[in-house]
Formats: structure tokens, sequence, C-alpha cells
């Protein structure tokens, strides 16, 4: 209790001790990081969304196993629909934790703090970046079991996994670096986490479109600007298709070029995005 | 007496219909012919599977801009076909053969049902065709679709039961741990 009313105890004062040459010796962005996951990890958010990945993931299993309208599928077409909701939910959450990293902080009251602190703040987006993507990470290694469960037979296990990891983390890094920006230009944590998800929405609403509809110069180039229809046509294509890696490596020119402008756009322009209120200069 | 005037009518039917000809191929109006590159295919429900078409033109004269349709069609009563799910390609454009040319045109099909069906291919002219104009057809090429069970439940039970069991019990410690440091604070 003294530790609540007073100043720090004997234990809090060795574990400080004990903690310093860590800190010193570790780049603040792994500080930052390594604190942010805690507080992903060791509370019960991580966890509670990852529950909520694997129900979906278990209810669609289950359905591409006992339903007839969807087990007429070729059952690498049904990994591929799996594949893509593993991957769209895990962006999802990636997105989703980004959004409330900085206007969260703000909205908690906590920024002021966490800016007095000795992290510069490259370190700190940084950081809040890569906590982010431990999310995403997490949901990949939640969907193994299940695509384990669907590609037995057909021999598309690794190739899907490898698959996943590839476009789903040049997506999840894209669109981590997105919500970040979008977290630090909005005023209200609300706003910031409805406005990421709006745009994850209208991202991937053209992937909801009949796929073998003739869709012109137009509809294919909209397809390939979009990072999030472009990278899950790339899967799709190698998966279900078996075309070669890198026969259509062209599909994934938007997803890489988000990845690189949002993350760059991020961590670049720092100093002006981690402030106490958005767009004002303090 | 009647069965034999039956039969008799039947083979008759089929001589005019070509059925009994060594030729893929049905010619109709104007020399042109549709020929399939195969009589009969045999798959399971989900499978894919590729028809390809060769459009000739026999006649001495060059034809209008023509579309090819394909169609597919059940031949019991008791299956419902939707073509469009079939193939999203249903039609082709063809601009103009000329004389002695010829074209081939691909279709990618996936078969939906299981059961008995035949795809044929219809080549419609696109201009000024006069009403009651015979339509050039292709031979039927018969689909034999067997079902097919490509995942059971039973399999994916596990999975599909552990992986959310573990999670979940994941958030109830995290939660009891959360609340126990929240009580000793």
């Amino acid at each position: 209790m003294s530790g609540v009313s007073g100043g720090p105890t004997e234990v809090d004062r060795v574990s400080q001790d004990r903690a310093l040459p860590d800190e010193r010796a570790t780049p603040a962005w792994r500080v930052v990081a390594g604190q942010e996951c805690r507080d992903l990890w060791w509370g019960v958010r991580g966890p509670l969304l990852l529950l909520g990945l694997a129900m979906l993931l278990s209810v669609i299993t289950y359905l591409a196993g006992s339903n007839q309208a969807l087990n007429f599928l070729e059952q690498r077409e049904t990994v591929n629909l799996t594949l893509q909701v593993a991957v769209a939910v895990g962006v999802l959450l990636t997105l989703a934790v980004s959004a409330d990293a900085l206007s969260g902080e703000r909205e908690r009251g906590t920024m002021e703090v966490l800016l007095t602190t000795p992290v510069s703040r490259r370190d700190l987006v940084l950081g809040k970046l890569v906590a982010a993507m431990s999310l995403w990470f997490a949901a990949y290694v939640v969907a193994v079991p299940y695509l384990w469960a669907l590609a037995r037979g057909v021999r598309v296990l690794l190739l899907a996994l490898l698959l996943g990891l590839l476009v789903g983390t040049v997506l999840a890094v894209g669109l981590a670096g997105l919500g970040l920006l979008v977290s630090a230009g909005s005023t209200s944590n609300k706003v910031s986490v409805s406005s990421s998800l709006f745009l994850l929405l209208a991202l991937f609403a053209p992937t909801q479109l009949p796929s073998g509809l003739p869709q012109g110069w137009f509809g294919d180039l909209l397809d390939r600007v979009n990072p999030v229809s472009a990278g899950l046509h790339y899967v799709s294509l190698v998966l279900v298709d078996g075309r070669p890696w890198a026969a259509d490596l062209t599909y994934l020119s938007a997803p890489v070029v988000v990845a690189v402008l949002s993350v760059g756009a991020s961590v670049l322009t720092a100093p002006r995005l981690v402030r106490l209120v958005p767009g004002r200069d303090r | 007496m009647r069965r034999l005037a039956g039969a008799l009518g039947a083979a008759l039917l089929a001589l005019l219909a070509g059925g009994v000809s060594a030729s893929p191929a049905a010619a109709g109006v104007d020399g042109i012919a549709v020929t399939v590159d195969r009589t009969r295919v045999d798959t399971v429900v989900g499978g894919r599977f590729v028809l390809r078409t060769r459009l000739s033109n026999d006649g001495d004269r060059a034809t209008g801009p023509l579309m090819a349709h394909l169609n597919v069609a059940s031949l019991t009563s008791d299956v419902y076909v939707d073509p469009e799910d079939w193939s999203t390609q249903r039609s082709q454009w063809v601009d103009s053969l000329a004389p002695g040319e010829d074209q081939q045109l691909t279709w990618q099909l996936q078969a939906v049902n299981q059961g008995s069906f035949d795809a044929y291919v219809v080549l419609l002219p696109t201009e000024g065709p006069d009403p009651g104009t015979p339509l050039t057809v292709s031979r039927s090429v018969y689909l034999g679709v067997a079902g097919r069970q490509t995942l059971s439940a039973s399999g994916a039970l596990p999975v599909v039961v552990v992986v959310p069991a573990l999670l979940g019990l994941l958030v109830v410690l995290r939660t009891r741990a959360r609340r126990r440091r929240l009580t000793t604070t």
C-alpha cells in the first residue's frame, strides 16, 4: 500500500535498478514496443481479439466441412477462403490497434506523461507500430491449425502459409501505418477508430464483387491500385489457379508501395504527429 | 408394331440430327461449323475443366459478326442448373470469318451440381439475321458429375473446438490475474 500512497517501495527501487542497465542497452523503440506488447498481451485485449478471430475461423472451417453449399468448393478454394478471412481479420485487428495508438493516449490522458519520457517521437511511433504488428503475427499463428485442417490431402499448406505470411505482413504493415497517421490526425479516439474501419471497409468492398465479371481496363486498374484487393487477388492466383509466384508479382506493387509510404510518413513526420492536440504546434 | 415404328422414327430423327455421323462438327447456315474437342467429361463437384470449340467457315462467303454462346442443361428433372454458376464467361464474340478461316474459342467451366448434364455451344449471327434462320449448334458434350465430400466436419472438429477453447481459457486466466492484481494494489 505504501507504494501507492507514498514514494517507491524497496521492491520498486530494486526492480528499477535492475531494469535500468537493460533499458540503457536496448533501443528506445524496443522499450516502447515491449511496453505496448505487455499492455496488449498481459491484459485481456489481445487474447480477446484473438478469441474472436478463432471463433470466426472455427465457424468457417466447420461450415466448409459440413455444409454442402460450401463443400462443393474445390479444397484449394476452401483453403483460400479461410486464408483470406484470416488475413482480412488479422489486418483489421492490426489497424484497430494502431488507430488507437496516439488518439487513445490523448484520450486516456497519458500522452503528456509519454512526451516527458526520454524517448524520441520517432521511437514512440516505431514502437507502437511494432506492437500493433504483434497482433497480426498472433492472428497468423491462430490461423495455422485451421489451414492445416483444411489443406490436408491437397498439399497446399506450405504454399498457403507462405502466401499468408508474405501478403498479410505487407498489408498489415501498410494499414498499421495508415492507422497511425489517422490516429495522429484525429481529434478523438472514436473518430480515429471509426475512420480507420471505414477506410478498411472501403478497401475490402471491391474484393466482394463477383470475380468473374468482365471489368475492363479501369476495373483491372482499380483492382491493382487497391492494396487489399491486389494482395488477396495475388493469393488466389497462386493458391487456386496455380500460377507461378513470379508471374503476377505486379499485384504486390500496391501493397508494398502503401506499406513503404505509410510507415515512412509515420516515422519521418513523427515529431509533427505525436502531439498533445492534433494539428497544434505543441 | 408400335414399338418398331417408334424405333424407326427415333433412328430417322437421329440420322437427321447428325447423331450417327462420324464427324464431330455440326454445320448450320452459311457453311459455318462448330466442333468441340471432346464428347464427354467426367469430373466431381467443384472440378474445373476446359472445353475448346473451333468455328470454321466452310462456305464460300465471309460471315458477318457472330456470337458464340455456351449453355449447360441438366438431363434429369430433379437438378436445377444455373449456367452462370458453371461459367462466368458464357458469350464470346467473333468479328467475322473469311472463307476457309477458323477460330478457336476456349470455355472455362466449373462443375457446380452433381448429376448428368449436356453442354453445347450455339452460334448466333449478330447482324441482320433473318427471323427464323436456323442456328449453328455444336455437338453436345456429356458432363458426368459425381458427388464429393471434400472435407469432413468430424476431421476438422478437434481444431474447431480446441483453438477457441484454449484462447478462451487464456482470456479467463488473464482476466483473473488482472482482477487479483487490482485487488492486491
